[in-house]
């Protein structure tokens, strides 16, 4: 049901003064017809608005995760049944309470998908209330909004700090620790799991696969400083917590372009991520959903003293 | 994401709302409400807008055009404490022009044009007040598409179809209100709470009036209300005069006519005395008539009958319960006899004669003088009145009387222009109308009988309808509020009146004008005159009629049996036609496959737009044509994949 925009409330208070004048003044044709001339004008447009929108279908495709302070895309498929197109269509979505135009369409016509952008959200795993296609045309005096189907969440994870020009695994630990990396590392298998796709043939453990009757992966850990070893420690507060939360998304970004792997060991979670493990997406989630934990909380798993230590509480790494 | 652009950058947008204050600007013109020194640099200011809001940023700029406001906004409140409300509507209505001109020049590029499209519409409706004419609805046509376009444009942005959707739309409106305004019951005699404020005004209607005053310059407002319909019973159009008299006038004090309503004296026993033979019937003098018609007087206020001079017998509808009075001017007046009320419509029908040709004499103004001093009197002429009557008196010296009146009505009509009360350089008084400036039928008719009355011509100011609005078959004359009309009658010296009109007159060089041009324009005036004068009469036609159209519709088919087989099969091929337009490829692919053919090229198969236009690179394209291919793929692109 079209309901009246800002403008539309404005022109029903205009409307009404100038009944109020109409019956204070002596009757006049041109009088009537104007007024009848703005009527039928307003409640033509609730019908055309309403039927801009009629036989439209759309769907919030995907939210992709995006940073904190980062413009979060979205895409977003619209659909017009008929021929006749259809104008000024826009997708308002509902993050945390508060509704965003994502998109607009000049026109809709037969199956459209757009990209658009939701404002930069804080750190944190935002919950999508709904998603609706909207449109006021043709004038604008009334709103006409259709719910669509759209992700449950909106993950956002830190913004992730500059690590200048560093190019190798050395530089990083140099910028972010101020100490080199004394040690070459090597890979050694770790463990075997199941076979996931994109795992490199040669890795597959036909031994376990033989045994299991299914086919298993050797899954490799890094022992020293192999890839990037991370040991989060979240018993710290604020800003401290954020630009170590920071770090870790520059440094798995980093690890992900040079393809490298990383490993994440923190108050209740380790895991191992990169090629052959488990996905980016499962640490950047896991990074957006960090909370700080109380100073008498558990400390982080124990490491080896080689590992690199966040917040970084100087020199120690080793 | 993508924001529908801020007007600023919409440039449809902005021609659309240059259009819309252009367009408010020439409703305030064609009213004649507002004082050209007013008008000129509105327009010019609107026109130079484009340029003008560069200027925008600076606060000098801004600065400057609130200052403006302000100072006529004050400048009309002063105007409103000193005269009251009297020039109310007009000064609004120059406030609310200026605020569009200024709206549209200071309207910052992140700011909605909200209010100049509210002002727009008021400035519309304030000017209907004053024009009611041809031209207000040719305007307000333009205004209707003008409004819709601008604010399809300011809610959706520039869209492909946008112009052709537009007119839709503002056409579809337009039916509906006509269709709303013709079939809407409503009360088109209300008088309205605020009618003692607008009387208090001064703002006057054109009209008949028992009260002739020179002087007043309130804003005239200009009425097609049918008075009175008059119908051919016997004889011929031409037979029927064109004055219709109600009251006259003898005594001007200098400002003011006082009326002559001195009932009559039936012992006169003259041949201008009404005898009463029966109820209901009135006659004077035994003449031979030369036009019988039937009247229906919709006027009632005045209680006044409204008859030619030359009547010489008139009949009352029986059922109308009324009773003559007749004056001693031969006016007519009526009394009610009914407690219950009067008839909606008076009827009555008139025998009218053909008027005796004027006397050869030159003078019996002694005779008058002694009998009736009341007709000679000049009190209120100014000098240089006195001069004019005498130098035409003297070069007409000898002649018979009736030539000095034809010369004397010719000077003022000729020389001297004429113009509604309260426009712009209408004169104020007497002295003033006859330096020049211009003024309306009552100046002329109180300057044509002080001018006769000082060479000793006795005369009288008469007040009543003049109409020539006459239907093409020439039976049925309309007569309007805006017929209202003054004139004089002048005393022959054979003891009979004959009439005396100095008013130019615009119709009757109108009416000899036949070219194709002025028959549209009557046309369309007489259409948009039905509009402005509807009434229930009229609502109540127009519902029979459209309730008569099927059974109509169905005794002509009956009639028409092979022209309606024509008509049918061409709404079928129309209806065909526009179902398969329907089917076709959507406006993007049409306009790329047009822009292919036009570069000469046919799509391989399995070809993309892409590949296409760099096939139509290599085969050296025309520029022109190459680039209309480049536009074209880009926006089909844009159309398909967003």
């Amino acid at each position: 049901m079209p309901l009246p925009t800002a403008l539309g409330y404005k022109a029903l208070a205009f409307f009404g003064v100038l009944i109020g004048a109409f019956y204070a003044a002596p009757y006049m044709n041109l009088f009537f017809l104007l007024l009848s001339f703005m009527g039928v004008m307003a409640v033509l447009s609730v019908w055309w608005t309403w039927r801009n929108l009629a036989g439209v279908e759309g769907e919030v495709l995907a939210i992709e995760p995006a940073a904190a302070g980062d413009a979060i895309p979205v895409s977003v498929r619209a659909s017009a049944r008929g021929r006749r197109p259809r104008y000024a269509v826009e997708c308002e979505i509902t993050v945390a309470g508060v509704a965003t135009p994502a998109l607009a369409w000049p026109t809709v016509g037969g199956d459209m998908v757009g990209l658009g952008t939701l404002p930069a959200l804080p750190r944190g795993v935002h919950t999508v209330s709904g998603a609706r296609l909207r449109s006021s045309y043709p004038f604008g005096f009334a709103r006409c909004r259709r719910a669509v189907a759209a992700p449950e969440q909106v993950l956002v994870h830190p913004a992730p700090a500059d690590l200048g020009s560093a190019r190798t695994r050395n530089d990083l630990l140099v910028q972010i620790c101020g100490a080199s990396a004394t040690r070459d590392s090597e890979v050694g298998p770790s463990g075997v799991r199941e076979f996931r796709p994109g795992d490199a043939p040669r890795d597959v453990h036909w031994k376990a696969t033989a045994r299991r009757g299914e086919l298993a992966v050797r899954e490799w850990e890094a022992s020293t400083l192999a890839g990037i070893e991370i040991c989060l420690d979240l018993r710290a507060e604020g800003e401290e917590l954020e630009h170590a939360l920071s770090v870790v998304t520059a440094l798995a970004h980093w690890a992900r372009d040079h393809k490298e792997l990383l490993s994440l060991a923190s108050q209740g979670h380790r895991g191992n991520y990169g090629e052959g493990h488990r996905p980016w997406r499962e640490l950047m989630g896991y990074l957006a959903r960090a909370q700080s934990l109380p100073a008498d909380a558990p400390p982080p798993p124990a490491t080896s003293p080689d590992v690199l230590r966040l917040p970084a509480r100087g020199g120690q790494h080793g | 994401m993508a924001e529908v652009a801020s007007w600023m950058s919409n440039r449809p947008l902005r021609v659309g709302l240059l259009a819309l204050v252009l367009l408010n600007l020439v409703f305030v013109q064609i009213s004649s409400g507002v004082a050209p020194h007013w008008m000129v640099p509105m327009f010019g200011l609107t026109l130079f807008s484009p340029w003008l809001v560069r200027m925008q940023p600076s606060l000098v700029y801004r600065a400057v055009w609130n200052v403006g406001v302000l100072a006529i906004f004050t400048l009309l409140v002063f105007d409103g404490l000193r005269t009251g409300v009297r020039y109310l509507l007009e000064d609004g209505l120059i406030l609310a022009a200026f605020c569009q001109v200024h709206l549209l020049n200071n309207l910052g590029p992140r700011q909605k044009p909200d209010l100049l499209f509210f002002n727009s519409f008021l400035i519309a409706l304030v000017t209907s007040f004053f024009c009611q004419d041809i031209a207000f609805a040719l305007v307000f046509g333009l205004y209707a598409f003008a409004l819709v376009w601008s604010l399809q444009l300011a809610t959706a942005g520039r869209t492909s179809g946008w112009v052709g959707d537009g007119v839709r739309k503002a056409a579809a409106v337009l039916a509906v209100t006509f269709l709303v305004f013709a079939v809407c019951p409503r009360d088109f005699t209300r008088e309205g709470l605020v009618e003692e404020t607008l009387r208090e005004s001064g703002m006057v209607q054109v009209g008949f009036t028992e009260q002739v005053e020179l002087g007043r310059s309130a804003k005239t407002v200009v009425s097609n209300r049918v008075v009175m319909r008059v119908r051919m019973l016997e004889g011929h159009a031409g037979a029927v005069p064109l004055h219709w008299r109600g009251a006259s006038f003898v005594w001007y004090d200098g400002r003011r006519w006082h009326p002559d309503d001195r009932p009559q004296d039936a012992r006169e026993g003259s041949q201008r005395t009404w005898m009463q033979p029966r109820a209901g019937r009135l006659v004077r003098g035994a003449r031979e008539t030369s036009a019988r018609v039937s009247v229906e007087l919709h006027e009632r206020e005045h209680r006044r009958l409204f008859v030619p001079l030359t009547t010489h017998q008139v009949d009352l509808d029986r059922e109308s319960g009324l009773f003559f009075m007749p004056q001693a001017d031969g006016s007519l007046k009526f009394v009610s006899s009914r407690d219950t009320g009067e008839p909606a419509t008076l009827r009555y029908t008139l025998r009218v004669f053909e008027p005796d040709p004027p006397s050869a004499e030159t003078d019996r103004s002694d005779d008058v003088r002694r009998r009736m001093p009341h007709l000679l009197a000049t009190h209120g002429l100014p000098e240089s009145g006195a001069e004019l009557a005498r130098a035409l008196a003297v070069r007409h010296r000898g002649e018979p009387q009736h030539r000095l009146v034809e010369a004397m009505a010719s000077h003022l009509s000729q020389n001297l222009s004429y113009l509604l009360p309260g426009a712009q350089g209408a004169a104020r008084t007497l002295e003033d109308f006859l330096a020049g400036e211009g003024g309306h039928c009552e100046y002329f008719a109180t300057a044509l009988a002080l001018m006769l009355r000082s060479v000793g011509v006795p005369c009288r100011l008469v007040t009543g309808y003049a109409s020539g609005e006459w239907d093409e078959s020439r039976t049925e004359l309309t007569v309007r509020s805006r017929h209202g009309h003054a004139w004089v009658e002048v005393l022959d010296p054979s003891g009979t009146w004959y009439t005396v009109d100095p008013s130019p007159s615009a119709d009757a060089a109108a009416a000899e004008e036949t070219s194709w041009w002025t028959v549209m324009r009557t046309s369309l005036s007489d259409w948009w005159d039905e509009v402005a004068t509807f009434d229930a009469d009229a609502r109540t036609a127009t519902l029979a009629w459209f309730g008569e159209l099927p059974g109509r519709g169905a005794r002509w088919l009956g009639r028409n049996p092979w022209t309606a087989l024509g008509a049918l099969a061409l709404v079928v091929a129309a209806v065909s036609w526009w179902v398969r337009r329907r089917v076709r490829a959507p406006r993007a692919v049409q306009d790329y496959l047009g822009a292919v053919r036009r570069a000469g090229l046919e799509p391989r198969v399995g070809e993309t737009p892409r590949e296409l236009l760099e096939r139509a690179r290599g085969a050296q394209v025309k520029a022109p044509a190459l680039e209309c291919l480049v536009r074209a793929t880009e926006a089909h692109e844009q159309a398909r994949y967003s």
